[in-house]
């Protein structure tokens, strides 16, 4: 399959680039022109990171939205569900995986990988693998009623950077802040991401927007490291594991019956 | 040293003034008050290196001499992130006696120590410190 080819590296120079790339027959009639100046214009961000950290001036929202903050940003319907969620209704102790844009606030390592037509990332946390459609390749869009745990993922390389726009949500009770905050997203959540190398590392602008819960939108700047060795996989959830912490808070509503959960 | 070891129960109870580091995700320093640290002493009942979590539970006395088991947290690591810090399936062995150092749970009647923390820590019966 041409697309799930990784992008040639920088160094082959574009005119070995485009040559090898014919000769494998790794372009289909129709895309020539596009692969060859998005050959041109590609970063070269492939790599495995971690060490998470935010740059500057943004611990009000970086990695995670702050109690502070959320008394600044939320909406009230955003601040009365927060008020309402009881703890033990988080996904996350039945191993649901993490959301965005909690997900860059976990400590753990994810690897990028390039392709003609897509860019994929695969974290550590949670076995979780992001697929970016990059633009311009005739990729199916969702339909109407198509929503997605961590949306639908649509990129392009623009001044030495890739541009990711998510969108396609589900409703998400952690889909702004989870962990005890627990700031909810709608369907109208989107994210834009911007990814460049900054020496060995990599680097990331974020902004969150939600119309329905947030009242103006979050943005920060976070950094990785390289990660020195390859992912630790699979993370493989445990549930018991997942629900430990569930021991220590009390629910919001003692007159309920308990809650035996269901565990694979 | 020696008289941490001798007993079996909960030592002390340490409090600790401001400026310790706190958890930075996952709002442990919610679930375990960061101000102050415990000592236990006790027994290896259960090490399970998994994910999200590990679990590690003691089994210390409590004052009456009664078995009471401890629930041993290290923060937001996983099992994947505490690899990176030395951990490993077999870090702990069952029986093997332990010294733990850690912040006690809020939930009141919770035997609960987190040891995430420079504050914190586990060591073993002939002193060396884990990992």
């Amino acid at each position: 399959m041409p697309h799930d080819e990784p992008l040639p590296t920088p160094g082959l120079g574009l005119p070995a680039v485009v040559g090898l790339a014919l000769a494998a027959g790794a372009f289909a009639p129709g895309l020539p022109v596009y692969a060859q100046e998005a050959a041109a214009a590609v970063p070269d961000l492939a790599g495995i990171y971690t060490g998470r950290r935010c740059v500057t001036g943004e611990g009000e929202v970086c990695p995670e939205l702050s109690r502070a903050a959320a008394g600044t940003m939320l909406t009230a319907r955003a601040r009365a569900f927060t008020e309402a969620f009881d703890e033990l209704a988080a996904p996350k102790y039945d191993c649901a995986p993490a959301t965005l844009p909690g997900l860059f606030g976990d400590p753990y390592a994810f690897e990028v990988t390039q392709l003609a037509d897509r860019v994929t990332f695969a974290y550590e946390k949670d076995d979780i693998v992001r697929t970016v459609w990059l633009e311009g390749h005739g990729h199916l869009e969702p339909g109407t009623g198509d929503f997605f745990t961590h949306g639908h993922s649509t990129g392009r390389y623009e001044d030495d950077r890739l541009v990711v726009e998510t969108a396609r949500f589900t409703f998400d009770p952690a889909g702004i802040a989870g962990d005890f905050l627990s700031a909810p997203s709608s369907t109208q959540k989107r994210l834009v991401e911007r990814y460049w190398r900054e020496g060995d590392g990599l680097r990331m602008e974020l902004t969150v927007d939600d119309p329905i819960f947030l009242l103006r939108p979050i943005n920060y700047v976070m950094a990785w490291r390289p990660n020195g060795g390859p992912l630790s996989l699979p993370w493989g959830c445990d549930p018991e594991a997942a629900q430990r912490n569930l021991r220590l808070i009390p629910s919001k509503y003692p007159q309920d019956p308990p809650v035996e959960r269901r565990n694979p | 040293m020696s008289s941490r070891w001798s007993a079996a129960a909960v030592v002390a109870g340490i409090a600790l003034g401001p400026g310790l580091p706190a958890a930075a995700h996952h709002g442990a320093a919610g679930l375990f008050d960061v101000t102050r640290t415990v000592e236990v002493t006790g027994t290896v009942k259960r090490w399970s290196f998994v994910n999200p979590h590990p679990i590690l539970v003691i089994e210390a006395a409590d004052g009456g001499g009664a078995a009471t088991e401890w629930d041993i947290y290290f923060g937001p690591a996983g099992a994947t992130g505490l690899r990176n810090r030395g951990y490993a399936p077999d870090t702990f062995a069952i029986g093997e006696t332990l010294l733990v150092t850690g912040h006690p749970a809020r939930t009141p009647g919770a035997h609960a120590l987190d040891v995430f923390g420079r504050a914190a820590g586990i060591t073993r019966r002939d002193g060396t410190s884990v990992p």
